[in-house]
Parts: structure tokens; sequence; C-alpha cells
């Protein structure tokens, strides 16, 4: 943290930051708190008029997911594998499990699967098509003269319009592309480990996902560098009925590391969206991946993910997960502790207002000795929301020694909200220890007297509680996202009592 | 009940967790699965006071009648097919109302013969107090039982169990329990008979009443253990407490998953589930899986699994005091399953466990 | 009912000193006079410095100038001591709210006074902290939030001498230009703090009233002299 804001201090305030809210010194953070309260509300309900170039009809079938293919001028195998993959989707039903409800309530015909909005990848900020530029703009994020962030990939979509490395990553010899040119540059590589972290067959929408992905990010550190800066990429959904299907692969070599961030806002729609990605880590023998997420997509969109990670000999896998918003999502980062010496990090929070869903959680699966997980999972509902966490720790007979901790926190702020915890843990290793606890409860009303007499509204004493409740989580993320999810956060407070 | 009602339920599926790891295939007699056998014998039920006495006028072990069930679980799978099997034969233990026994009750159930089954009703009328022990054994090859109870107002009611059938057993228990306005229930069960055991657990609390569930469960060989508890708080202002151990040797295998649900508007509840394994071997495994559902936001709601091995601390100091390493592990294994009952308030019940318990593990620990 | 009938006047500068045994309702009073949600005043009223208490939220009375220091201070988790304590500033100093600068001399001073360092600033308000740690915030908060009226609830309990002496020095500091309220049940702080009014509470009302040398006499003596059945 201290190594950042020393950079930033070099670099000095901008532009950026006064729109952002971007805080390098606690004396900027104040002021440009200052700022945004003068300003007004936080703002993402907006979007450009619709200027896709290409843009299927409605619906799924085998052509569509061929067309795909060919527009993006794929390799054989993998328009075999994205064929495959949907008549595996096809054919396989929707989950038993979970909220079934919201789940059967998506109209999958009334979606589009794919579209592009601009005629390739480019490099230069100033050749970006006009209005693509102003909605980054409005969003805040930087443009390629921001030097202290690794690089940026953004999502318009479907497709990738800007993206840019830095000189340095380029000379550390790091990959940091799009998943359609990492395919088209790196074809080797990704045949070798394209779902093989997460395979089509893993379930229905990992199938949905390899039939139609575009987009997300490839990301390869070469062995022993290490990259300091977090490495970003943004998503949005633009027009209605858009659907999102980036596939994101990381691949660190031995004894590498990287933290990469993404961070994802949408405007609201009168139609359903679906979010439906697939993130596959590979961490090689001694190295390090960080994956955080603050979701927040607007609330009438269906956010189904499959997040898995291959934890090699003494790697680490970190996955940061945040859930704000989205109807429903569903989303269980997972590790795999596949050789002695992995270990495994998990924090989750999830809040959940009026008419939500967040169906959260985490896998951890030790296959091997002295392997080690934590999981911790936070979650706060309000206004008649509803948090779940899911969980599965297992254990298989070879893992000796290993440790295991899942500790899960969840709030409820009102008598209309509800909180779930469903974990299962499977043990089949005696030597291993693993600990698992649970508790749910509301605002201590102590807690909020102390406040209160302190001079400050109940609104503003949930706000601080909250906050406090989810600092695990937030003390985790890069100093813009921490305050932007803490002004998130206390925003949700106001007009939530009484 | 009948034979066409049970046919008539689907299989329960995998998915959900009571079913997920023991499915009814698996626990099914004959294996034809359509089909309740005509041979069940009824288990021998018997009543008497612990110390011998006569039996208190108030207390009675009478005929029952089937159709007046409070089972919860109605629909469920094995319960039908257990109805099916009794063929309308129950037993109704009825204590009536502001019955204080001074000395506990003591029920004996012996399964014998290929096929045993039995069903019992207990009604305790209110403002009662009363300790039962219940002790289950016997021979049979397979046996299920049905108990629910039903506890008046003001109640306490504080029952000890030990399932001890033959080690090659198939136990199949399915009960419900509903502890009225004001009541306190506990129930403390120490599991160690059977090879293949399913338990299906329900209790449901009214307003004000505490609920205590305290298991205990020893696996040696390849038996397998299999709880499914549920609890559920409907209205608010209550307790409930769970708290499982098991103990996994050879390759025994524990299976504990539980189901606590606040429902909507039941504030004041206060509910805990607790699951402790033990595993002491190679191929020994447990599998937790305790859910909570909350929908109610004033109230207090926690559970914790843990698993782990034997202390080496804890060993190496045992053995420090001249004990060898099976004797150290007997007495921690036998202090790790008594502990479960650490919580119960009544002592009669508590030390005729752990007798119970010594004699099961041959070894001495009551000090 | 906890209290039964009570009265009182502080002025500022006055220190006021309620004694007695634990369950004599001062503690209640002290939440009372802060609004606390679960008592219920079914008789009388409160005055702040001329506004009828009743009409006021917690919130508003922190505002208006009243500060208590908790007895238990609750733990906030999450939730930095240096955050809260400038949230807080700017929440009942607001017309007076000081610029950063100023802020951070006199958070510098108060800290000096208490005996805290930046480190304390980083920790989660009251999270794992010991009783001393827990009473030196809420002294440090008195400090920062400059009330008119400062309500002291067994602030001294549980302390060793020299957080004692620190607790003792805050209260000073601020007594010339503050009415304050402080309750105890030992004699300890009072060789720090000198108070000018005494009042000695059991079982729910004031029996008897007087100056510093009544504290002595409590001190010497016990509360059974002046039980209402053999005052």
């Amino acid at each position: 943290m201290q190594f950042k804001s020393r950079i930033r201090a070099m670099i000095g305030l901008s532009q950026q930051m006064h729109r952002r809210g971007i805080n390098m010194s606690q004396e900027a953070r104040d002021m440009s708190q200052e700022a945004r309260d003068a300003v007004g509300d936080y703002r993402y309900g907006f979007h450009d008029p619709e200027n896709a170039t290409i843009r299927f009809d409605f619906g799924l079938s085998e052509q569509v997911v061929r067309d795909i293919s060919e527009i993006k001028n794929e390799p054989h195998w993998m328009t075999e594998m994205r064929v495959k993959a949907y008549k595996h989707y096809i054919s396989r039903p929707m989950p038993d499990w979970g909220n079934s409800e919201m789940l059967n309530s998506i109209d999958f015909e009334n979606i589009c699967y794919y579209l592009k909005s601009s005629k390739g990848s480019e490099t230069d900020w100033d050749e970006v098509p006009e209005d693509i530029k102003n909605t980054f703009d409005r969003l805040g994020i930087p443009n390629a003269e921001q030097k202290w962030l690794g690089g940026v990939t953004a999502q318009y979509e479907s497709e990738v319009v800007y993206h840019s490395i830095r000189e340095d990553l380029e000379e550390q010899g790091v990959v940091f592309l799009d998943m359609d040119s990492g395919l088209r540059e790196y074809e080797d590589v990704v045949k070798q480990y394209f779902g093989s972290v997460v395979p089509y067959s893993d379930n229905k929408f990992s199938a949905l996902n390899t039939a139609v992905w575009s987009g997300g990010s490839f990301l390869i550190i070469p062995e022993g560098v290490h990259v300091e800066m977090p490495v970003q990429a943004y998503f949005r959904i633009n027009s209605k009925n858009m659907g999102q299907f980036e596939r994101t692969l990381i691949i660190a070599r031995p004894g590498s590391s990287v933290h990469y961030i993404e961070g994802c806002t949408a405007p609201t729609y009168s139609t359903d969206s679906l979010h439906s990605a697939v993130v596959e880590l590979i961490a090689e023998e001694g190295s390090h991946i960080r994956y955080s997420t603050v979701q927040n997509w607007s609330t009438n969109v269906y956010n189904l993910v499959t997040k898995r990670g291959i934890a090699y000999r003494n790697s680490t896998i970190e996955w940061v997960d945040g859930n704000i918003g989205s109807r429903l999502t569903m989303k269980y980062p997972a590790v795999i502790l596949k050789e002695e010496g992995a270990h495994a990090e998990i924090i989750s929070v999830a809040y959940s207002g009026e008419g939500q869903h967040q169906d959260a959680g985490s896998k951890v699966h030790h296959l091997a000795p002295n392997t080690t997980s934590r999981i911790l999972a936070k979650s706060i509902s309000k206004n008649g929301g509803r948090s779940s966490y899911r969980g599965l720790v297992k254990v298989s007979p070879k893992a000796h020694n290993c440790k295991v901790s899942v500790v899960c926190d969840a709030l409820l702020l009102d008598a209309d909200s509800r909180s779930d915890t469903y974990p299962t843990m499977e043990v089949s290793n005696q030597s291993c220890v693993v600990e698992h606890e649970a508790s749910v409860s509301k605002v201590s009303g102590e807690q909020l007297f102390y406040l209160m007499s302190r001079g400050h509204t109940e609104e503003q004493a949930m706000g601080m509680i909250i906050n406090g409740f989810f600092e695990p989580f937030t003390k985790e993320l890069p100093l813009e996202y921490a305050s932007e999810l803490n002004k998130l956060l206390e925003m949700e407070m106001v007009g939530s009592i009484g | 009940m009948s034979k066409a009602f049970y046919a008539s339920l689907a299989e329960p599926s995998q998915a959900i967790h009571a079913w997920k790891y023991t499915p009814w295939k698996k626990l099914h007699p004959t294996g034809k699965l359509n089909e309740v056998p005509d041979d069940f014998l009824e288990a021998v039920v018997i009543l008497s006071m612990m110390d011998g006495s006569d039996l208190p006028s108030g207390v009675s072990l009478e005929r029952g009648d089937d159709s007046k069930t409070s089972l919860l679980q109605e629909d469920d799978k094995a319960v039908a097919f257990l109805r099916a099997a009794c063929d309308g034969n129950t037993w109704e233990l009825n204590i009536e109302a502001n019955t204080i026994l001074s000395s506990p009750l003591h029920v004996s159930i012996r399964a014998s013969g290929h096929l045993s089954v039995s069903h019992i009703q207990v009604q305790v009328g209110n403002n009662s107090d009363v300790e039962i022990i219940w002790a289950l054994s016997g021979e049979a090859g397979w046996f299920g039982l049905l108990r629910e109870g039903i506890i008046g107002h003001a109640c306490h009611y504080h029952e000890g169990i030990e399932q001890a059938l033959s080690s090659s057993s198939t136990v199949i228990r399915a009960e419900s329990w509903k502890t009225g306005r004001d009541a306190t229930m506990t129930t403390s069960l120490l599991s160690i008979g059977g090879e293949l055991v399913r338990s299906d657990l329900r209790a449901i609390l009214d307003k004000g009443a505490t609920y205590q569930q305290f298991i205990a469960s020893n696996g040696k060989g390849i038996r397998r253990d299999n709880h499914h508890l549920q609890v559920t708080h409907p209205v608010g202002n209550n307790q409930s407490e769970l708290v499982i151990h098991n103990a996994c040797d050879d390759k025994s295998r524990a299976i504990s998953t539980g189901r606590l649900t606040i429902a909507k508007g039941a504030d004041g509840s206060d509910a805990s589930q607790i699951f402790k394994n033990l595993l002491l071997s190679q191929k020994a495994r447990a599998d937790s899986i305790p859910e909570l559902e909350v929908l109610a936001n004033d109230v207090s709601a926690a559970h914790g699994a843990a698993s782990a091995p034997l202390d080496p601390e804890q060993m190496f100091y045992l053995m420090s005091r001249g004990l060898d390493s099976e004797e150290s592990e007997g007495l921690i294994v036998g202090g790790f399953l008594i502990a479960a009952f650490e919580k119960l308030p009544r002592d009669s019940i508590g030390n005729w466990l752990k007798g119970r318990l010594a004699i099961h593990l041959d070894c001495n620990l009551l000090e | 009912m906890v209290i039964k009938g009570l009265s009182l006047e502080i002025q500022k500068g006055e220190i006021h000193v309620i004694m007695g045994r634990n369950g004599a309702g001062k503690s209640t009073l002290a939440n009372v006079l802060m609004g606390h949600p679960s008592y219920e005043i079914t008789q009388g009223s409160i005055y702040f410095q001329g506004i009828p208490l009743e009409e006021l939220e917690v919130f508003e009375r922190a505002r208006a100038g009243m500060f208590l220091s908790f007895q238990y201070p609750q733990a906030i988790p999450g939730v930095q001591v240096g955050t809260f304590l400038r949230k807080s500033v700017q929440a009942v100093r607001q017309d007076n709210c000081p610029t950063n600068r100023q802020l951070r001399d006199e958070m510098k001073a108060a800290m000096k006074i208490l005996g805290v360092d930046n480190s304390f600033l980083a920790r989660y308000v009251n999270d794992g902290f010991s009783g001393g740690e827990k009473k030196r915030l809420e002294i440090l908060q008195m400090l920062m939030l400059k009330p008119k009226l400062a309500i002291l609830d067994e602030t001294d309990s549980g302390l060793d001498i020299d957080a004692l002496k620190m607790v003792a020095d805050g209260i000073n500091s601020i007594a010339d230009d503050t009415a304050c309220l402080v309750i105890t049940h030992y004699q300890r702080l009072l060789d720090h703090v000198k108070p000018s009014h005494v009042h000695v509470m059991i079982d729910g009302t004031i029996v008897k009233e007087g100056g510093p040398e009544l504290a002595i006499q409590v001190e010497d003596k016990g509360y059974d002299w002046l039980e209402p059945a053999n005052a």
C-alpha cells in the first residue's frame, strides 16, 4: 500500500483524480471526498445510444456459435470446442439447487449473444471512437497516460476496443491481451490451458460461456516476474439484452506474482441481462495470483460466473470477491490445491438489497499434503434482500496435515431480509484440521447508540458499522476501490431506516 | 399407513443434503424399492422405573393410534416406508399433566428377527417433569424406529438414548418432536450400534421453549452413521442448541447434515449448532453440512463445525503419566464423546450415559 | 422503575459527583440523559440549556453539546479510531469545525494527555482494547468533541494509577468550560478531580447532597448510614 501511495505522490494530482476521487494521501482523500459531496450522487445509470456495427439476432443456435467463431477468424479447434460446448449446454438441465425461481425466469431466447462496436483493438487512446471514450470518461476510467496503472483492457459491447500495455510490463515479458488476441498470438498456450481448469462440461453456464465467449483478458506472467501494480479491466453492458460472456485466462509461471482487478458497472435496463463469465487461473510453482472483483451490476442483471484456480506446489491463489449489484449472482470462486504447500485465500462479501439474491461462496479442494486455506465470507441483507453462502471444503485422503478455516458472518438489517449458510465439509484425511463457523445477527442496538451519542444520525451510524463490517475485504482492495465501495455502502444506508 | 402411499412417493433426490450421502436405495432392506415387505416383526417395548419401583399413576404405555400422528416428515420416503411396515401398530407413552417423577423411567426397545420395526408416540402433559432412559438394542438385521413426541406447556422433558443395536444391523430412525410453550426438552444420544445407521431427527419449538440435542457417535469397523438434524423456530423468544461429536476410527464414516431454520418474525430466537469430528485413522471419513436459514433479524444464530485428529499434545501429556498409547487414545476419545453431553442439565441421565460409554469403550471414565 | 424521583441542576464549570452502590441507578441516569431507547421517562423533564431533552434524538443531544463517557464502550470492528474521531468531530462540532491542521494539532495535544500514540489511531474502535484503553479512548473523544455537558459513567473503574491520572488530567483540562457529571462509587478519582457538589444515590433517588467532604465521609463510612431507614 505504501509503495503505491509514494508512486502516486510522485505523479501528482491530476484531472482524473478529481473526477474519480482517486486518493493519494489523507489530505487528497478529504478534498476529493468534499468535491464528491459537492458534486452529488454517484450515478451509473446511463448508457450510450447503440452504435454497434455488427450485431446478431436474439437467441442462440449452432449457427450463431459458428458465426461468432468465423467473424473472429478462430482456429478450427476453437470452433469445434464452441460447438461441442453449445451441444452440452442445450442438453444440460438447469441446476436443481439455488434460486430456481429466478434462474427459470431468464429468457435465454431474448438475449443477443454477440456484439462488436468498432473495427478492432486500438492501442492508441486517440483512435478509440468518441462516444466510447465519453463513456469511459464519465466512469472516470484512466487513460493511457496513467503511469501507475499496469495496463487497462476495457470491454465494450463484447469486444475489446482499447487496450494498452505499459512499456516496462512489455519489457518484463508480461503478456496482457484481450482473450481474442491471446488466442491469435499465443494459440499454443491457449490451446493447452483453455478449459483445463473449467471444462465446458463443468456446468451449464460454463458450457454456455465456452460456446459464445468473447473478450476477457489473457495474461501470462513469466517466471520470476513480480508485477507490482494491479492489472485492471473494466466491463460494461450497454444495449438492451446484451449478454457478457467474457473469458479470462491467467497463467503465472513459477515464482511470479500478479494482482488482477476486475471491476464492473452497468446501466439500468427494462429487460434482462445475462453475465456468464469464466475465469481460469493457473498458479505454477511458487507463484502468487490475487484476483479482485467488485461487482456492481444493475439489478436487472443475472450474474452466473464460474471462477476457479489451480494452485501448484507452494503457490498461492487469492480471490477477493465483492458482490454488490445484480438481481441474482451465483458465484463460488474455487481453488484446487493440487500440490504440496499450496495455499488458498478467499474473501467474499455480499450485499443484498430489495429484490436481490447474492448466492456466493467458495470451494476449496485439498488434494495434496500441507496445503492450507482460509475463507472469510461476510454478507449484509436489507429490505428483503437475500444473501446465501454456499461453500465446499473437500479434503482428499492424501491431503495430510492440511488446515482449513472458514468464517461466515451475516448481518440482517431488518425483519424482511434473509441469510442462508450452506457449507459442506467432506473430510477424508485424519490429520487435517478443518474449522468452520458462521453467525447471523442484526446490528446491535448498543453499537448504534454508542455511535449516535457521538453525533451521528442512525443512518450515519449504520453506514459506519457496515463499512467496519466489510473492512477485512475493503482493506485488500486498492485505495480507490476501497473508497468507492465505502461511499457506495454509505449511500445504500440513506433511506434504509424508518 | 398404506404401502400404496409409500410407493407413490418419488425416491428422494441426492441433491437434497439429507439424502446426499446415503440414498434410500442403499437403506431399503430388500432392494425392491417399490415394496414394503410383509414380515416385519414389531420390536418389544417395555416400560419400567429405573429404580425398580412401580410405575406411578399418570404414566402409561398403551396401544396408540397411527392416524393421530404428528410426524413432521409424513411425505418422506423413509417415514412412509416405516409407517407402512408398522401396519398401524403404535405404542403411546402417555404422561399425564402435572406429573413430577422422582426417578427416571426406563423404556427398553428390543429389535430381533430379520426385519423389525416400532412406532412410538410420546405425549407429555402440561407442567410435567420427566426423565426417560431409552435403551435400543437387539440383533435385528434391519430395524426401523419412528418416534414422535409432543411436550406440553411448561414441561421439563429430559431423555437419554443409547442406540446399541448389533454391529451388523441397519438402523433407520425418523423422529419429530414438538416442544411446547415455555417447555424445556433435552435429548442426549449415544450412537454406538449398527453398521449402517441413518437418523432423521426433527424438532420444532414453540414460544419460550428450550430444545437441546446432544449426540455422541462412535465409529468403528465399517460403521456408517448418518444424522440429519432439523430444528425449526417458527416463532421466536426461544432457544435451541445442537451438539454432535463424531469419533471415527478404522474405516468408519460419519455424516452430519443439519438444517436450522428461523422463520420470518421469529424474533428473539437464539440458536446454535456445533458439529465436531475426531478422525482416528487413515480411512476414516467425516462429512458435515450444517445449514442455516435465517429470515428474522432480531436473533442470534450461529453454527460451527470442526474436524481434527487426536491432539498430539494431549497424547503426550497422558503418556507422560504412564498410560500407553492405546489407553491414552481411549481416554481422549471417551472424553471427546462425553464432552457432547457437557451441558446436559440432568445428572442422572448424564451419569447413565457415561456408564454406558465406559462399558462400550472398556475404560474407566467416571472419576 | 429504576429512577424514582430525582432533581439536579448543573452549571458550567461545576463538577457534580454522583456516588452510590451498584444498582443504585447511577448508570441508568447517565443513559437516560443520553437518550438510551430502553428507558422511558414517566414523569418529569430534563432541560439542557433550556431545551427539553425529550424533543431531541440521541445524535441531536450529542450535537447540542452532551457527551457520555460509557461505562462499557462498544466495539465497532473494522472502523479505525482515527476515522471515527474525525467523523465524530465533523458531526458534533459542525459550525465550529476545525480545519484539518487545527484538528491534527488538537489531536496531538489530546493524545499526549491520554498517553496514546499514532498506532492507537489505526486500531479498530474498542476492538480488543483493555479496560484502560477503552476509558482513555472515551476521554480522548471527550477532549475532541468539546461538549458543554460531560457525563462520565464510572470512568475510573478498572484503571491503574497511571491511566487514572491521565483520565483526571483530561477531565480537569476542560472542567472550567464544561458542566461535568461524574458517576463513581470510588473515591479514587476524586483525589485528582475536585468536585464542587456531591450527591449520594440510593435505590433510584438522591438521598444526600453536599460538598467534597461528603465524598470523604462516604469513603470512610460506606453507604449504610445514608439508607433511608437509618438516616
